[in-house]
């Protein structure tokens, strides 16, 4: 009995179809729309390491910080416990003001070593004392008491890094004493003394002008606040991109890379792969595997012995007499034997499946029709075996195009010196950072994340006329 | 029977409001009694100040803070807290036995160890965390240290972003202030950031000299001294050098540029002289590094695996490096045959290294579950850094620089007795004249500026290979030395402006 041919709706009923609908585009909108958005539009931003993510709790502190800050302008009663502790700091800055005078006055005449001993004593103790005055401003004006708890202080950034600094120096004073060296602690005893009358001057506020002092503690807190948002910056970065020298170099050493390991490993490969395919070797199916170990080994193994062989100490550097830390050439040159060795297992196997495709007929017909060897190679077998290997090639490209770790791990893409662009002009850098590793360094090393991402769309926009080339020869291959 | 008037009866809603009241309220006293809604812990929270004795320090802190230390001590409290360690492996096991020795001490607190690969790693938990809010932090307890150690450093840029905590926030400064009297006081400045003290340091280094005693039998005591010393091994014919030393960029550099009244970037200057790269005295310090101990050094590679097994070797007699190579020098050569020096004075001038503290930080984590984990995060970080027994560990397992003057002055006491002790007092002796490496996050954009020091030992090693003799290589350099210093100062300007 003939069954009945199931009906496509019952197979694919329209009602699942639509409720399939709303899961599948968020699913692509999660997966690949987003993402991609994400990134690109960080190229866009300022993004760095401390607006990417920043703390909810710190902007919350600020925000609280501001909005005390602003309430305490109109409360009359702390308005008056701020003159007690101006008068509290006050006597904290002035002695060490007065002390580090005495100091400056008796290293000016040249006084005796020891007739600084009590001046550099008090100095000392004062140190502990300066660090008490953010507990000072937080007893009198208590902002988690008046509901806007956080955790900073109400002074200006710039002041705080003063006090900071008077401490630092305070605390070094002594031990410069004890180690006599009197042109240091003149040094030292001056900045102190600037910065005493600095902030004294600025703490003044509290009495003389206690809104204006609240104004500079709201515009400090507005000003952290600010850095900590992510901005959009237009095309700030790609400007930037045109006018870095280090892009200019990283594109030109990683074109120049595809040009010279291209050709390397696809030549190298196929080689291995006529020779190994001769009947006159014996043996060759075991050398043939064991010639594929590089694809086996993992890659910071094979990474890590290429760079202690071309040290200058290793034995590679000391044939060749070459030095990657130095000659940015013998390190390209390094890059492109390690790749080549990387790349070539592939590019044989390849060669080998179209070599063991090749009829022995034609060859033998063209022995009769009387074709030496290079007639037979270059006209029977590499036409025969043109297509497979250029797709192969085409595949590799892409694998030198985006060159990362083989510089990175051989020497950092180093050596660092000067990079040259003519009508750029000159920066310091890696000579032979690739584009990729030009994007980690800016990541990882200067955490500029807007400025990278605005690179590897660079990158993305190289390797899409890439992949349009490849599509163009794939199809007129076919 | 009576019945009650319309006016005298209540009304069905009145009936219904006075019933809901009256189960909120049976509720609330019900929840409210159970203690739900009022927050764990102790019950009212003891106010005024009390003193507790951690090793030989005497502190004088909230009273909260005192009784849970008791608590703690006699087991009444159980709190669960997380020590990250990302060190190396051979640092890890002394970490373990001090953990051991606070937990016997205190055996209401149990410190799980949580073992990180690297330091980003765990920064980067850290990091994780943090970004969600403060009230769903203790969800992740465990998932993120409460405690950690690493280099001092770091503090700026921790601090601001606020993933750490200051010890006064919660112990108050007077017990901060008394801290301060048993730790040396460049290793206090280095953890105080915007006058804020981010956990306590237990540990401090600095590049120093390693001498190989069976090289050279009378130490150098000046410059001039080494520098004959140098000339005399430096035969790169043979295979010798006169010095050896990793050297990446200004924090190898820092002491030489010191000693000419240079400086790379100071956060305790005033902002318009922070940053000094091209600064006269730095150029001419940098100059004399190239002409007086560059030129001694073997170029092929300036890493610190090849430079240290120079020395390691018996090719130099001299190598610049820090305490943490104690361990592949003793393995080497072995304890008795090498010691190390301050830098000597070149003439008057006085080389100052920068200094590196290992701290104990208290992440954010600690005050997430209550105020019992953040006191016992503090507790963990006062003994490891105030207990002597605890230091001392420290010092004998991992050789270990104190920074906690009563064990420095154990160790220098008994430097004739232990070999290991007289290396570890060489480096505390320079610890003592060293500037502690700047804390605020501007200083990883003054690190960008290596890239210009490393283009100038390149162009050394380049004359060189092209065979140019070593002082007209090392002049080749030096020529170079204000225009790259001077770009150096630039683009990292531009950087900290932005």
């Amino acid at each position: 009995m003939a069954s009945r041919p199931i009906s496509r709706k019952v197979l694919f009923p329209t009602r699942v179809a639509l409720i399939l609908v709303l899961p599948s585009l968020i699913l692509y909108l999660f997966f690949n729309i987003w993402p991609m958005i994400f990134s690109i539009g960080v190229a866009f931003t300022n993004a760095d390491r401390i607006n990417i993510l920043p703390n909810p709790e710190k902007i919350q502190d600020l925000k609280n910080a501001i909005s005390c800050a602003e309430y305490l302008k109109t409360s009359t009663e702390r308005r008056e416990k701020a003159v007690d502790l101006l008068h509290r700091v006050d006597s904290i800055l002035g002695s060490l003001e007065e002390n580090l005078t005495e100091i400056k006055a008796l290293l000016d005449t040249n006084s005796s070593w020891s007739q600084i001993e009590p001046y550099v004593n008090n100095v000392m103790r004062l140190s502990t004392k300066i660090k008490s005055i953010p507990a000072y401003v937080g007893e009198v004006f208590d902002c988690g008491k008046l509901g806007y708890p956080t955790k900073i202080v109400l002074i200006p950034g710039d002041i705080l890094d003063k006090l900071n600094s008077l401490y630092t120096i305070s605390s070094r004073i002594p031990m410069l004493y004890l180690a006599n060296e009197a042109s240091e602690l003149y040094k030292d005893t001056t900045t102190g003394l600037n910065l005493t009358s600095e902030v004294r001057g600025f703490f003044n506020k509290l009495e003389t002008n206690y809104e204006g002092y609240l104004d500079e503690v709201v515009k400090s807190n507005k000003e952290e606040l600010d850095r900590l948002e992510l901005k959009y910056v237009g095309f700030e970065n790609f400007e930037r991109l045109r006018r870095d020298p280090r892009f200019y170099n990283s594109l030109y050493k990683t074109l120049l890379f595809v040009a010279t390991s291209v050709p390397l490993k696809v030549s190298v490969g196929v080689l291995l792969a006529l020779f190994y395919s001769t009947p006159l070797i014996y043996g060759r199916k075991a050398l043939r595997a064991l010639l594929l170990v590089p694809w086996a080994l993992p890659f910071l193994l094979s990474a890590m012995t290429w760079k202690f062989l071309s040290l200058p100490s290793g034995q590679m550097g000391k044939t060749l007499g070459i030095n990657i830390n130095v000659n940015e050439w013998h390190a390209f040159l390094v890059y492109n034997l390690f790749e080549a060795w990387l790349a070539y297992p592939f590019i044989m196997t390849v060669t080998m499946g179209a070599l063991s495709g090749i009829s022995k007929d034609v060859i033998e017909a063209s022995m009769i029709d009387g074709a030496g060897v290079r007639t037979r190679l270059f006209k029977v077998v590499f036409p025969l075996i043109a297509k497979p290997v250029t797709l192969a090639a085409i595949l590799t490209t892409g694998a030198s195009l985006q060159a990362f770790l083989v510089p990175l791990v051989i020497n950092g893409a180093g050596p660092t010196g000067e990079i040259y662009v003519q009508g750029v002009g000159s920066t310091v850098g890696p000579k032979n950072e690739m584009l990729i590793v030009f994007g980690y360094n800016k990541i990882m090393i200067d955490w500029e994340y807007g400025y990278a991402a605005s690179l590897y769309i660079v990158v993305i926009l190289i390797i899409l006329i890439y992949v349009s080339i490849w599509f163009i020869a794939s199809r007129k291959m076919r | 029977m009576r019945y009650l008037s319309r006016r005298e009866a209540i009304s069905k809603t009145t009936a219904v409001i006075l019933v809901v009241v009256i189960v909120v309220a049976a509720a609330s006293a019900f929840i409210l009694l159970r203690g739900g809604i009022l927050p764990a812990g102790p019950s009212p929270a003891p106010t005024g100040y009390a003193q507790v004795t951690i090793g030989n320090v005497t502190l004088t802190v909230p009273a909260s803070f005192a009784q849970f230390v008791e608590k703690a001590k006699k087991g009444e409290v159980s709190v669960k807290i997380y020590f990250g360690l990302a060190h190396s492996m051979e640092e890890r096991p002394a970490f373990y036995s001090v953990i051991n020795m606070f937990k016997n001490e205190y055996p209401g607190i149990d410190v799980a160890v949580s073992e990180y690969a690297d330091w980003s790693t765990m920064q980067s938990k850290i990091i994780a965390v943090t970004t969600f809010p403060k009230d769903q932090r203790a969800a992740f307890i465990g998932q993120a240290p409460d405690v950690f150690s690493w280099a001092h450093d770091w503090i700026g840029g921790m601090a601001d972003a606020e993933y750490i905590i200051a010890l006064e926030d919660y112990i108050g400064t007077e017990a901060v202030s008394q801290i301060s009297e048993y730790i040396i006081p460049v290793a206090m400045t280095a953890v105080t950031y915007r006058l804020k003290t981010y956990g306590l340091p237990y540990a401090g280094e600095a590049l120093a000299i390693y001498v190989n005693t069976e090289l050279v039998s009378t130490l150098p005591a000046t410059f001039s001294d080494l520098k004959a010393i140098m000339e005399q091994f430096y035969k790169p014919a043979e295979g010798t050098y006169g010095i050896a030393g990793e050297l990446a960029g200004m924090y190898h550099l820092n002491a030489w540029v010191t000693a000419f009244g240079g400086y790379f970037y100071d956060p305790a200057l005033p902002p318009e002289t922070r940053l000094a790269i091209n600064s006269t005295q730095t150029k001419e310090g940098v100059k004399f590094f190239i002409r007086n101990v560059l030129r001694y050094m073997d170029v092929r590679d300036l890493s610190l695996v090849y430079q240290r097994k120079l020395f390691g070797d018996g090719k130099v007699p001299f190598y610049i490096s820090g305490p943490w190579d104690i361990a592949y020098v003793k393995d080497k050569l072995g304890l008795g045959n090498f010691t190390v020096i301050p830098y000597p004075k070149i003439d008057d001038k006085t080389p100052r290294p920068w200094s590196g503290f290992r701290n104990l930080y208290i992440s954010v984590m600690a005050e997430a579950g209550g105020i019992e984990r953040t006191y016992a995060s503090i507790l963990l970080v006062l003994y490891m850094a105030l207990n002597d027994n605890a230091i001392m560990e420290f010092v004998n397992r991992n050789g270990y620089v104190p920074v906690k003057t009563s064990v420095a002055a154990y160790v220098e006491a008994h430097t004739g007795e232990n070999p290991l002790y007289d290396i570890i007092y060489g480096f505390y002796k320079q610890v003592l004249v060293t500037k502690p490496m700047p804390n605020d996050a501007a200083m990883q954009k003054v690190w960008g500026a290596d890239t210009y020091f490393q283009a100038l030992w390149s162009e050394y090693a380049t004359a060189l290979g092209e065979g140019l003799p070593e002082d007209q290589a090392a002049e080749r350099a030096v020529s170079k030395v204000d225009d790259q210093l001077n770009a150096a100062q630039e683009e990292i300007l531009g950087k900290l402006g932005s």
